[in-house]
């Protein structure tokens, strides 16, 4: 079974620690994202699992084996990278067929699986292209059949989507997540956008400064963030974080409020807010207020008609309020 | 205040240097179908119906052994530049790729190897030619060219490298592909403008030296081009019309080289490889 195994993985660039002791257990067939911030370490997990790097300790597993000591082409995985890396002067033919040929495979073996890539990915038309004569979705395209006719045990994306446009970009999130259902291969995913791990993962693997914050479904990761970096890094607009007389009266250092769970008080209400923005997105309203302490965002329906400068009491959800302790910790409920 | 330059003024500049830099040929190749009288009366004009003269061709072609410095200098030249180009092209993927102990050293040796002339060392290239029995042999001409030649093609051709994505070549690590094949199969076909303008260096000095043949093979069967012409260059009398011949003559070649190797000056050949 070709899971994917981490265990204590560091690494250091000279005196830069970028990964700090990772452990990770990715189940066969599961859809892992791991999702965090520039510079946490993220990418660096990704090569070092595809061989490309050398861990400075620990021990890498794919399917039950030590990789540690493997090339990348032994591991049995196959990597889109987010710069595409196609192969400039060859066709879209031969960027898919060039690693297969090293690979012992026949001529005819590896037409049929070049054809069969090309089919799922609508590149058929495309063959004889060059990667200069295509567009961004069809390079990324091209990128994807290159690592699935290697019929790898584990896909893995470096964040493939990030040098698309926005539409291009849910297109390719959705081909991708089709891609893991037909194949249903080990994928890791590496990305730096909140949205794209929320709508792909099976699994979240949230990381921040070398280390792994939390891992958990999307909807554990938004429910139940474990700690105050997972809870402002998960979910849109960010939550709402508040110190002070409201968190010590619900007994923690700081409180969580998602924006959905604040809204305009009829009478009574917490605090006294004053509207600075807001933005109607058509199916939602965000609106951004400034208390006396702290900037609040809260999501309203679509008919709402708060404008800036309005004067407004808030409240909140007390059931949805979520607790962490001074170490920015979870308080369980 | 920040100095502007017309396209004028650029373009003044530039055909200026360029008629400096053209007008010794074109007197040159002008005055080699001109006539001996005609050279020293007007050395300056185009040959005429009166001026015309094909004498200097007929002499050399049929006097000296042309054909045969013109193999010599085409083997050496030709020979000179596959192993530059090769030698120099897998030194700098080393050199830019790989990490390992002494890389800058190496690094160093050859930067210095671009600055210290190798005239310098003319005399014990001599007898070392002389100990290994390789005098009067083209080898040694391609061995101390080669030698000549490679510092300043790894340079080049190191920098053009490192500007190699380096996703293409992890991508082609992911798909199994050899080193000596990510070599032969990406980095050469990418770096193939640059092996043409490194060709186009090394070529040109090889093809004009005189220093080296005269010291290392002035004999018969090895002469090059230029050694060959200077039999029409006496001590009191100069045959000015087989020298502007042969010169015209030797111009060919070099000029069919340089063409056929600037077209793949071409740019944007990474287009499309990333992004």
């Amino acid at each position: 079974m070709p899971g994917v195994r981490l265990h204590n993985v560091s690494k250091s660039f000279g005196a830069e620690v970028v990964l700090k002791a990772v452990s990770l257990d990715i189940a066969d067939g599961e859809f892992a994202v791991i999702v965090g911030p520039s510079g946490c370490g993220k990418s660096t997990l990704l090569r070092i699992l595809a061989g490309l790097e050398a861990a400075d300790a620990g021990d890498i597993e794919i399917g039950g084996h030590r990789v540690n000591d493997l090339a990348p082409a032994a591991r049995h995985i196959a990597m889109v990278f987010q710069s595409y890396a196609l192969y400039p002067h060859m066709n879209v033919y031969k960027n898919m067929a060039f690693g297969l040929k090293f690979s012992g495979l026949d001529a005819a073996e590896i037409d049929l699986r070049v054809d069969r890539a090309a089919r799922m990915l609508q590149l058929e038309d495309l063959l004889m292209r060059k990667p200069r004569e295509l567009s961004g979705g069809q390079r990324q395209r091209t990128a994807i059949g290159r690592a699935i006719v290697r019929e790898p045990d584990v896909f893995l994306f470096d964040e493939p989507l990030s040098n698309l446009d926005a539409a291009l970009r849910v297109n390719t999130r959705l081909e991708i997540a089709r891609l893991h259902d037909t194949l249903a291969a080990t994928m890791i995913y590496v990305t730096h956008d909140q949205i794209e791990a929320m709508t792909l993962a099976d699994r979240i693997i949230v990381m921040n400064e070398g280390r792994v914050e939390q891992t958990g479904t999307p909807l554990e990761l938004y429910r139940a963030p474990q700690n105050l970096f997972v809870a402002g890094f998960i979910g849109a607009p960010k939550m709402n974080f508040i110190g002070g007389d409201a968190a010590g009266g619900a007994g923690a250092e700081t409180i969580g409020i998602r924006p959905e769970h604040l809204s305009v008080a009829p009478k009574g209400g917490d605090w006294n807010a004053t509207v600075i923005a807001v933005e109607h997105l058509g199916s939602d309203t965000y609106v951004y207020a400034e208390t006396e302490t702290s900037a609040l965002t809260m999501r309203n329906g679509p008919e709402s008609t708060l404008k800036s400068g309005d004067k407004i009491m808030l409240e909140y959800d007390r059931a949805a309020v979520h607790r962490f302790d001074a170490g920015g910790q979870r308080i369980p409920r | 205040m920040r100095l502007k330059f017309t396209p004028i003024a650029i373009h003044t500049v530039l055909l200026t240097y360029t008629a400096i830099a053209l007008l010794p040929i074109a007197l040159i190749i002008a005055n080699a179908f001109k006539s001996r009288r005609a050279i020293f009366t007007d050395p300056l004009a185009l040959p005429g119906p009166d001026s015309f003269s094909l004498r200097g061709f007929a002499k050399v072609l049929a006097v000296s052994d042309f054909e045969l410095y013109f193999i010599n200098s085409l083997t050496v030249t030709l020979v000179t530049l596959a192993l530059v180009l090769l030698f120099a092209a897998m030194a700098a993927w080393a050199l830019s790729e790989y990490a390992f102990r002494g890389r800058l050293f190496i690094g160093l040796v050859f930067a210095v190897g671009i600055m210290v002339p190798i005239r310098l060392g003319t005399v014990s290239i001599l007898e070392l030619m002389v100990a290994l029995d390789l005098t009067n042999t083209l080898t040694a001409l391609i061995l101390v060219y080669t030698a000549q030649s490679l510092p300043l093609a790894i340079f080049i051709l190191t920098e053009f490298i490192a500007q190699i994505p380096k996703d293409l070549k992890d991508a082609a690590r992911c798909d199994g592909v050899s080193e000596i094949h990510i070599f032969f199969a990406i980095i050469v076909p990418l770096i193939r403008p640059a092996i043409a303008t490194v060709a186009i260096f090394v070529m040109v000095p090889i093809w004009n030296d005189l220093w080296f043949p005269l010291i290392l093979s002035p004999g018969e069967d090895t002469q090059t081009i230029t050694l060959g012409v200077q039999q029409f260059i006496g001590q009191y009398v100069t045959d000015w019309n087989a020298v502007l011949a042969s010169l015209t003559l030797a111009i060919l070649p070099i000029l069919a080289l340089y063409l056929l190797l600037s077209r793949q000056l071409v740019r944007g050949l990474t287009a499309g490889a990333v992004k």
